[in-house]
């Protein structure tokens, strides 16, 4: 048996699913948006993530509501394809909002002026786009260190919504792995579709830009 | 002490059978040729869970608050369960055949 605190951090729905797991979710996933709000990160994709966009509150609550239920959408057919039993949406939809936790942490990455300077910096240098920004090797070391924090962030998020689903669908194995897999990047694809249809004028106006190179 | 049954030869690993039963009265013996029970060829932890169960009224919510699992970890425990019991019992009727 491992041991309690590492299925607490790669699968706590062992222990909370269904409703409780919904509120949890819901809470952590407003606190994220709300905080992403005031560092300018959005969470504008299932797994991904953007700083320096300034957008009014409600783009926040939405991109994490679609990030959300997209992948509950694409899980909920795959479970409904594969699954031998029965299983309850509460269940999925519940365990998915939790697995988004680890997601709290990306908006505080956005605070440090460092991240954005090198990416403006970066994209001068690459695209030319934007004024010339300068960079210190300070800088250039935080955003090394966001980017790994970043990535950890992702991966632990991974884990949690794959565990989510095999737990809430009873699944095991490579049926569960693939089927996640792809439910994974269909979700990804619908999200993008929709920010890029829905709020293509929000993500790409020249004042949105501007703040992100300034 | 509580003894546990052996389900399975300890030479071979193949499942064993009831050769022999007592009465704890008078002592008379019976011989034969007894398959276990299907519940009874399932393991111990098995076999608590369905007394569990059972005392329950079958309400996984009521299992899932026993045993401070979520719900849907006891209904995938359950259906495991189910599985082991379903091949349990395909044991005995192949075993009758």
């Amino acid at each position: 048996m491992k041991p309690k605190t590492s299925i607490w951090i790669f699968n706590p729905f062992v222990y909370i699913a269904g409703w409780s797991s919904l509120a949890l979710g819901w809470a952590i996933m407003i606190a994220t948006a709300v905080t992403g709000y005031f560092s300018n990160t959005h969470l504008d994709g299932v797994i991904g993530a953007g700083f320096g966009l300034p957008a009014p509150l409600w783009l926040y609550f939405i991109e994490a509501a679609v990030a959300w239920l997209s992948l509950c959408l694409t899980l909920f057919i795959a479970g409904r394809i594969v699954s031998k039993t029965s299983f309850r949406l509460v269940d999925l939809l519940g365990t998915q909002a939790l697995a988004r936790a680890p997601m709290l942490i990306v908006p505080f990455l956005g605070f440090p002026e460092a991240g954005r300077r090198v990416t403006g910096y970066l994209l001068y240098r690459t695209l030319g786009l934007g004024e010339e920004i300068t960079a210190t090797y300070a800088d250039i070391v935080l955003f090394i260190l966001i980017i790994i924090i970043m990535v950890i962030v992702v991966i632990w998020m991974i884990v949690l919504m794959y565990n989510s689903y095999k737990v809430s669908c009873n699944l095991k194995g490579t049926k569960a792995g693939v089927s996640f897999t792809l439910a994974l990047i269909l979700a990804q694809a619908i999200a993008s579709a929709f920010f890029m249809l829905a709020f293509k004028d929000i993500y790409l106006n020249p004042e949105g830009l501007n703040y992100f190179l300034n | 002490m509580n003894r546990i049954l052996p389900l399975h030869c300890p030479s071979c690993s193949q499942s064993l059978i009831v050769r022999n039963l007592q009465c704890v009265n008078c002592e008379t013996m019976v011989n034969g040729h007894f398959d276990l029970p299907a519940l009874a060829r399932l393991s111990s932890d098995d076999q608590q869970f369905i007394i569990e169960f059972v005392k329950k009224s079958g309400s996984l919510k009521e299992m899932s608050k026993s045993l401070g699992f979520s719900y849907p970890t006891v209904r995938n425990m359950l259906n495991d369960l189910i599985e082991r019991v379903v091949s349990a019992e395909k044991h005995n009727s192949t075993n009758n055949n």
